[in-house]
């Protein structure tokens, strides 16, 4: 009888917890775990002609294939390769940012730069590719008119297999760097500004005051940050890679979502293009598991 | 008051204008080209003469899209969704980050159950073909609904908030709640208001991801009529490539060569963009200026 | 408390009205009144409609679903659209079908939404198909027979457009020789490489147009080299090309396939030998000494050494921008990059010529058929000859002899607004193949004064009055871009009939004869295999990578299942053509 009076004092007090997830817990239920049925295709030959559950199961198969293409391999490797590089470009540049933008005085300036900086977000790699073909140009591009003035000799940093993947890199970081300061900017303005005053008293100059107030301040974020973003290991970005390859230097810049594109996989093969979805997932919440458990273990923090 | 700043620091302030200027310019040239690019006359465009500033100045380009109401029909659709979109979101994005947050596991038992639920929707995905089926028997195919309810509760967005909302000192609630208020009143008028940072974080989140959001409208939209905005300048603008018409269909039209060259997705790419961009500013405010929490310690 | 509680019921509370509105909307245009349809088009139909209420009595309107592939350039006029204009209404009045696209998209998105309706199982009484599904749905018995609906209902017109090429195309649509579809029927001849050589650049240093391989890379040497242009920068060209070796549906400008026809070589040939086994033209002897020709050429600096990063975009910028003063590229050269070339400098000018050889046999280009779609029938639809009838109105409007400037301005380009309403057709069907030369020809003897404007074509006629205006104010090119468009197109001096006739006469084409949906072994392997070309073609011209490596990579080729490949290509030409 006690206990269950206690189990049910339990859930009255949790009842309001309840209430407030129920309607995300039905549309979630509809319209994500009700299409994980789908997850099967990974291991069928699906053709559309047959229903959902008419298919015919190969267990492995899709995979089978899919490794056992030429050269994929090394397409797993460009994708780790180039997605490792803007992992952390993107993690680090965007806090640094934030902390510049933070130690502006001037209003205007700082909420300019701040507005222009996030504007490259807004355009799509198809327009943005164009552009950067110019202005990367070994003959005339600007980029190379800037390394020519200083002594250095012209690169081609589209058309060279062995630069290619950091020019795929640092543009990526360039475009999204405004975008991913945001979150920063606003834990910054959700700092208490006492701690900021004892700081003060304490003597800290303003690098100091960065180093023990800001940064430690924003820390779960940027924790949240590195935790989510480890499972884009195999993010290399489709859109990006495809406008900007060409086969010179497809051995260095073919990656997986390029690679299944080229097979036809967006269009109709669905089979595969479940395979491969998996296959990414399942690496990607294990590094997510991984660094959920680092995060609490080094920083004591459980991000979720 | 103001302490007198050290030459270090006025050696810092000076690089770091510098290097946030040079930062800002670079990012701002891509657009200035494109809108360049979108003024100019056409045969200036196909030899890649315009750089900043438009060469023989043509509005043809703003002409032909603006006089197809297809851009209007979208635009509204769009201005539909994000509205719409926004308040369901963020409704469900505080109902469910506000529980989420209580990682006192005296307080709410269930917490991680729920997480992990919500968690791994974000790394899985059931794939397209199941997703449209489900929205195709709920017979969501061609209305609005099937551009909300299937990301109602974009789980990166809770995360932020989730983050926010536990960041908060736990004082203020604790006193609220000795006080008699529940936890519905304590999230409205406690957390709430604290949170204006995250709130209007999440928001432009929200805003922009239904802005851009292209795909969706393909999938579920049967007809172009139906299409947002991004989709119709995706699906019909950007992909279509000019050299993929026939020299007959020239020989018919030659208007057709004009329409699908760089100026009118340029212009168009402006057209879809610069509306969502004049959020930021108005944003911008709210995580700008901090919000003076007041002398709470925890 | 209570507040948030009824917030969360209303929000599940509207989701499920959501479905229910929808789930009514549904069942009214599904169902067999027209109710549905009728709220969609307006008052135009409405008013038809309701003169024809007996509609389950057998007369009337029949209404029909369609699906279907758009051009991507719709434009409706006034309260049009796509269920509602000029020949929505012509279905309706003149044939008594209620047409109703229910689903429509442009490019890769229609596949994209075709799958989906495949899978859903919904798919609509008439539909676009391009090749792959086509002939999955034929094969899974999906669609419907249209074998007797073409025999009775095609007119004469149509036929004759869609037979053309004697049947050829119109085979790939049948299964054990019945007909499940119509092709969209592609202008083969068109799809075969000119050499495109800027003249005046020719007359500013003295030279003739190149008849051979030497003389080519003579030209591109000088075009290179001694400042065509007069302006005394070092900034031009010798011959222009871009990124893409190994594509699916060509590149132009700055296609290789007429420079490696000089070889005897194609980079996506299907060609049938002296034997009559088709054999993949990519791995020919031929092709590496056109690769390595071209390696010497990129050594010389004849070459753009950016050209493996642009695209026909970016080397269209180049030519518009007078770097370029040679390239291969199709027939409508004009259109595009040379026309903007002319605007940007009056004193540039274009002409094509045949492609060179480098060998003592003379240079064949290749052609490739390339069906874009195909119409067909729900195997479930009650009225499949709907498809046929419809068919037939786009050939009794624009293609017909019989029809008149104003039938075009209404059914076809309005010249006023340049809005093409023939895309608004559900089926349209152009008899490219010799449209071109039909229309060259009455041009011609029209403008010799055989014939007169009113007795040709008026299609034909509306080009002509371009055509005769500028050649009759002086031939100003600067003045007036267009005129020169259709002049060097399909006028004196036009590339379709100075040189694709000459081809064909003198037999110098080549077909590329596979155009059936993929094989098993390419939609598995072929990904591979034409990257693995692509990126040998390219390594090879840029020096990276010896020319005598292009051995190992045939040899690659076939093992990595070319050899399988090669088998199932001659398996389906023998099943369609053989018999």
């Amino acid at each position: 009888m006690n206990v269950k009076e206690k189990k049910k004092s339990w859930f009255r007090k949790e009842l309001p917890f309840h209430l407030m997830l129920f309607p995300a817990v039905i549309l979630t239920f509809i319209f994500k775990y009700i299409p994980f049925i789908g997850i099967s295709m990974a291991f069928e030959s699906y053709t559309p002609l047959k229903g959902m559950f008419d298919q015919k199961w190969v267990g492995m198969e899709n995979y089978r294939y899919l490794f056992s293409l030429p050269g994929f391999g090394s397409v797993i490797w460009n994708t780790i390769f180039i997605a490792v590089m803007k992992m952390v470009g993107n993690l680090v540049f965007p806090v640094l940012i934030a902390l510049l933008l933070n130690e502006v005085r001037g209003r205007h300036y700082k909420k300019t730069v701040q507005t222009v900086l996030y504007l490259p977000h807004f355009i799509s790699w198809a327009a943005l590719a164009g552009i950067f073909i110019d202005i990367l140009s070994p003959s005339g591009g600007i980029v190379n008119q800037i390394l020519n003035s200083l002594g250095m000799d012209s690169v081609f940093f589209l058309g060279d297999s062995k630069v290619f993947p950091y020019t795929v890199a640092v543009t990526d970081i360039w475009k999204e760097l405004g975008w991913g300061t945001i979150v920063y900017l606003a834990a910054i303005t959700g700092i208490d500004p006492t701690y900021y005053e004892a700081a003060k008293i304490d003597g800290a100059n303003r690098f100091k005051q960065v180093l023990y107030v800001t940064i430690p301040s924003i820390l779960p974020m940027i924790l949240l940050m590195m935790v989510l973003s480890v499972g884009n290991v195999l993010q290399a970005g489709f859109e990006q890679v495809f406008n900007l390859y060409s086969p010179q230097v497809y051995s260095t810049g073919d990656i997986i979502d390029t690679y299944v594109y080229r097979i036809g996989v967006i269009e109709a093969k669905f089979d595969l293009a479940t395979a491969v979805g998996l296959f990414k997932s399942a690496i990607s919440f294990v590094l997510i598991m991984i660094g959920y458990k680092l995060a609490d273990k080094l920083a004591g923090y459980k991000v979720f | 008051m103001k302490v007198k700043e050290s030459f270090s620091r006025k050696v810092f302030n000076v690089i770091n204008y510098i290097i946030l200027g040079l930062l800002g310019l670079s990012c701002l040239l891509p657009l200035i080209n494109l809108f360049a690019i979108s003024f100019s006359e056409r045969a200036m465009v196909d030899a890649n003469a315009v750089t900043f500033w438009p060469k023989g100045f043509s509005t043809a380009a703003y002409e032909y899209i603006l006089s197809n109401k297809q851009y209007y029909q979208s635009f509204a659709i769009t201005i539909g969704r994000v509205l719409l979109g926004w308040i369901v979101n963020l409704v469900l994005i505080v109902l469910v980050a506000y529980p989420l947050s209580k990682d006192d596991p005296r307080i709410f038992k269930c917490r991680k159950y729920y997480t992990w639920f919500f968690l791994i929707t974000m790394v899985f995905n059931g794939g397209l073909i199941p997703t449209y089926l489900v929205v195709s028997k709920l017979h969501m195919i061609n209305s609005f609904w099937a551009l909300i309810l299937p990301e109602a509760m974009p789980m990166f967005c809770v995360l932020i908030t989730m983050n926010f909302f536990r960041g908060l000192p736990k004082a203020i609630e604790e006193a609220a709640l000795v006080d008699g208020a529940n936890w519905f009143v304590t999230m409205v008028q406690i957390y709430l208001p604290l949170s204006k940072p995250s709130l209007a974080t999440v928001s432009l989140f929200i805003i922009v991801n239904h802005w851009n959001a292209w795909f969706d409208g393909l999938i579920y939209m049967n007809l172009p009529e139906k299409y947002p905005l991004m989709t119709y300048l995706q699906s019909v603008v950007l992909k279509f490539d000019v050299t993929k018409i026939t020299s007959e269909q020239l020989m018919l039209n030659p208007k057709l060569a004009e329409v699908t060259g760089r100026g009118i997705k340029g212009a168009l790419i402006l057209l879809c963009t610069v509306p969502i961009l004049m959020i930021y500013p108005f944003l911008q405010r709210y995580f700008v200026s901090g919000v003076v929490m007041g002398s709470v310690k925890e | 408390m209570k507040s948030k509680k009824i917030l969360a019921l209303l929000l599940t509370g509207a989701m499920v009205m959501s479905v229910a509105a929808c789930g009514k909307n549904e069942q009214t245009s599904g169902g067999d009144s027209n109710a549905g349809g009728q709220e969609e088009t307006g008052a135009q139909t409405a008013e038809t409609e309701s003169g024809s209420d007996s509609n389950a009595g057998g007369g009337g309107l029949t209404e029909v679903t369609y699906m279907h592939k758009l051009n991507g350039t719709e434009k409706y006029v006034g309260n049009g659209d796509i269920n509602n204009n000029v020949y929505t209404r012509c279905y309706e009045d003149e044939l008594g079908i209620k047409l109703n696209f229910t689903v429509a998209a442009a490019g890769d998105d229609y596949t994209q939404k075709l799958t989906m309706a495949i899978a859903s199982n919904d798919l609509p009484d008439l539909m676009d198909l391009p090749a792959e599904e086509f002939s999955e749905l034929a094969n899974a018995g999906m669609l419907a027979d249209i074998t007797d609906s073409y025999d009775t209902y095609a007119s004469d017109l149509l036929k004759q457009t869609i037979e053309v090429d004697g049947g050829i195309q119109l085979a790939s649509a049948k299964v054990d020789g019945r007909l499940y579809g119509i092709p969209q029927l592609s202008a083969a001849d068109g799809t075969c490489d000119l050499l495109w050589i800027r003249t005046d650049w020719l007359e500013n240093l003295g030279l003739k147009a190149p008849t051979t391989m030497d003389e080519l890379i003579e030209v591109a040497r000088a075009f290179r080299y001694d400042d065509p242009d007069g302006n005394g920068v070092d900034d031009t060209w010798g011959i222009g090309f871009q990124k893409d070796i190994v594509t699916e549906d060509g590149a132009s400008p700055g296609s290789f396939e007429g420079f490696f026809a000089a070889y005897g070589a194609y980079a996506r040939a299907w060609v049938k030998d002296e034997s009559g086994k088709v054999t993949y033209s990519g791995i020919n002897e031929g092709m590496k000494d056109a690769l390595a020709q071209l390696n010497q050429m990129y050594q010389d600096g004849l070459i753009d050494p950016e050209f493996g990063v642009k695209d026909t975009v970016k080397l269209s910028e180049d030519i518009a921008a007078g770097k370029v003063g040679m390239f291969y590229g199709l027939e409508g050269m004009p259109w595009g990059a040379c026309k903007s070339n002319i605007e940007n400098n009056p004193d540039a000018d274009w002409q094509c010529y045949p492609i060179v050889s480098a060998t003592s046999e003379p240079a064949k280009p290749i052609t490739y058929v390339r069906i874009s779609r195909y119409y067909a029938a729900n195997a479930n639809c009650e009225n499949p000859e709907a498809l046929i009838k419809i068919a037939n109105v786009f050939q009794d409007k624009i293609n017909s002899l019989e029809s008149t400037e104003e039938t075009l301005n209404t059914f076809g380009v309005d010249p006023a607004t340049g809005i093409n309403f023939a895309e608004y057709a559900a089926f349209a069907m152009d008899p490219a193949i010799q449209k071109c030369n039909t229309y060259y020809a009455e041009i011609k003897s029209t403008l010799e004064g055989e014939t007169t404007v009113e007795e040709i074509h008026p299609e034909a006629a509306r080009y002509y009055k371009v055509i005769k205006n500028f050649i009759d104010n002086g031939m100003d090119k600067g003045q007036d871009s267009l005129g020169w468009n259709y002049y060097k197109f399909i006028g004196p001096e036009g590339s379709w009939n100075t040189i694709i006739n000459d081809y064909k006469a003198n037999d110098k084409l080549v077909q590329s004869v596979f155009f059936g949906a993929p094989t098993p072994t390419m939609s598995t392997n072929l990904s591979a295999l034409n990257k693995m070309q692509a990126e040998t073609c390219v390594n090879i011209i840029m020096g990276s990578q010896p020319a005598d490596s292009f051995d190992e990579f045939v040899s690659n080729w076939k093992s990595l299942g070319g050899d399988t490949i090669t088998e199932e290509v001659n398996e389906w030409y023998n099943t369609t053509f053989g018999n």
